[in-house]
């Protein structure tokens, strides 16, 4: 190949790459739709994003408390449990949930499970070895999976598909009751540090509806993946014969594909538009670009005292200097960026926005540009006080063990270090 | 022309990942060989774009075409190459599945082609291959030991050919 046609290719390659990173990264004309917006609900109805009755959900703020909660769920199931899981792993605080798992499905329950293949991947915190993922114990139990996206030698002639993650984490339990939030089920989310696991959140919540409907997007996504395919048929509906007073909360879907048009952009530009008074974003994983920067000087221009909270801790280095870079943005925009560094020394990863104490979403997306683009990502949206003052709550008790970062701590982190592992975090991360 | 070509195929590539409901469309890669005087006897290393308007548990319906040579670094025969293939489950548990990690099925196929070879003296194929043994693992196949019936059109000549391995991956 000569040297014109090396130029030729780079630059294509750079062109189709701006191309699609801008355009994807885009936050839309915020201004614009400010003038037409009139209300969370009707933004995201007119979108078409679908909504489910829902008990007052329940929330698992740390690892360890969540996978206690998870093996009560799964030895009371009878029927059905679906996983979707970004992160899977096999160790000893994973290898319970396993092991509980395939007993249920001996029992009877039909086990499914959709791990995405960077667990593959991941480190040991503090070292430099990797933890085994679970791919190979489920099949020795004989579990019935699929592994997301994996990264097999044949993507060795589209390199850019292994940019395709599915980042969500929900479980759905009998047809009836749905888990959604943060909590991978490897061996940081759930016990690193040892005994604690990473400060999260899993909403708990009973909706029959919802669980149809996770149901829904859990099958499409196990067939793409599976050799032999599994059927809604068998995961028969209880929308028509579980009906209860307590469903008195109601809970939009943000099922984030690229394909459909980027439901993150949506949902950060919901709170950006509805947010009059205070909001409330808790992101470890902040890694600004431009357009997300833009996003945050929009809503403060709005006269919004926005709040941001990163985390120290974490259980590699890569992510804290990514987030850290970022604050001088932030500040910059007009932010307030607290620090989280918590008494048992947990990673806050966590994924909550709460607006004007009445407005909150949680689940596995985080602010920054792979979660607006290539990530699959799951969230719910309540417009529902009660739940926005119990998440609020525990952000209070956050905020106690935070420090506010000023401007002149941020330029500690400009570096050309930190600036180089944020960029490649904006792919990476 | 070819940059035209290399420009459409990198944007196709490169936004792939934007269609993702089911897998309709991805790339195959075979090396095959054959037993005629018209070509080289060497391995044909065959890399192809498909569609398959037709993918569900038990049946794929696919069109394809590509470009062939014979040498990865010293063509010595190239080919552009065009067919359809029908591919059927067979067993959705076989013998061979402990040996992988991931869920596969057993799955038989044939598949009909036209390999137009690039030379001075142009010959036209038509190859029937059959494939009794394709694994199934959700995004890709893996098909071995394809037997091949090849037919020169110029020449009325029935020859055969072993299509070694062959590799199916869905990217959109």
């Amino acid at each position: 190949m000569n040297f014109s046609k090396v130029v030729y290719t780079l630059f294509l390659v750079l062109i189709i790459t701006s191309i699609f990173l801008t355009s994807c990264s885009t936050v839309g004309n915020l201004p614009l739709s400010q003038e037409s917006f009139t209300s969370m609900s009707s933004f995201l109805e007119e979108k078409d994003y679908p909504s489910f009755n829902t008990t007052l959900p329940d929330f698992y703020y740390r690892g360890t408390d969540w996978n206690k909660k998870s093996l009560e769920l799964i030895e009371q199931a009878t029927e059905s449990i679906l996983i979707a899981t970004f992160l899977g792993v096999l160790d000893d605080s994973t290898k319970e949930i396993w092991d509980a798992l395939k007993r249920k499905a001996d029992s009877g329950v039909k086990v499914y499970l959709a791990i995405d293949a960077a667990s593959n991947f991941q480190a040991i915190p503090e070292t430099d070895d990797y933890v085994q993922s679970a791919f190979i114990y489920l099949k020795e139990l004989g579990l019935n999976y699929v592994e997301y996206n994996s990264m097999s030698l044949s993507n060795i002639f589209y390199l850019f598909s292994l940019l395709d993650r599915d980042h969500r984490k929900y479980w759905v339990f009998d047809q009836e009751l749905v888990a959604v939030g943060g909590i991978n089920i490897n061996h940081t989310s759930i016990n690193y540090p040892v005994g604690v696991g990473h400060t999260d959140i899993m909403g708990l919540i009973s909706s029959p509806g919802l669980a149809n409907h996770l149901t829904e997007i859990f099958v499409e996504n196990y067939n793409r993946y599976a050799a032999k395919e599994i059927s809604l048929a068998d995961f028969p509906s209880k929308e028509k014969t579980l009906e209860s007073k307590d469903f008195n909360h109601t809970a939009y879907v943000l099922d984030h594909n690229i394909k459909k048009g980027g439901a993150v952009k949506d949902l950060f530009n919901a709170f950006a538009l509805v947010s009059e008074d205070e909001l409330w974003m808790v992101q470890g994983y902040t890694f600004l670009s431009p357009s997300l920067i833009k996003r945050i000087q929009y809503i403060v221009d709005k006269g919004v005292k926005v709040n941001f909270i990163l985390s120290t801790n974490s259980t590699q280095e890569k992510y804290e200097k990514a987030s850290y870079y970022s604050m001088v943005d932030l500040i910059e925009a007009g932010a307030t960026v607290y620090l989280y560094d918590s008494p048992e020394k947990a990673f806050l990863h966590q994924k909550v926005a709460i607006a004007d104490g009445r407005y909150s979403t949680f689940g596995s997306t985080n602010y920054n540009f792979r979660s607006h683009t290539v990530n699959r990502e799951l969230n719910l949206i309540y417009d529902d006080e009660e739940i926005a003052s119990t998440l609020m709550n525990f952000i209070d008790s956050l905020v106690k063990d935070s420090t506010k970062v000023d401007l002149e701590e941020a330029k500690q982190y400009r570096s050309f270090s930190y600036y180089l592992t944020n960029l490649i975090m904006q792919v990476w991360g | 022309m070819k940059k035209m070509l290399l420009t459409l195929i990198t944007f196709i590539l490169f936004t792939g990942v934007l269609f993702s409901s089911s897998w309709i469309g991805g790339y195959k890669v075979s090396l095959s060989g054959f037993h005629t005087d018209s070509i080289t006897h060497s391995e044909h290393l065959s890399v192809n774009l498909l569609y398959s308007p037709v993918l569900n548990s038990n049946t794929a319906v696919t069109l394809y075409g590509g470009y062939a040579f014979s040498n990865l670094f010293l063509p010595v025969t190239q080919s552009v190459v065009g067919g359809l293939s029908y591919a059927h489950l067979i067993a959705q548990n076989h013998p061979l599945e402990a040996l992988f990690i991931h869920d596969s099925a057993l799955w038989a196929a044939v598949d009909v082609s036209v390999m137009r070879v690039l030379s001075s003296t142009p010959h036209t194929f038509l190859n029937v291959a059959v494939s009794p043994f394709s694994l199934f693992f959700g995004q890709k196949f893996i098909t071995v030991g394809s037997l091949i019936l090849t037919y020169n059109m110029e020449m009325n000549e029935l020859d055969w050919g072993v299509k070694i391995i062959e590799v199916t991956h869905y990217l959109w």
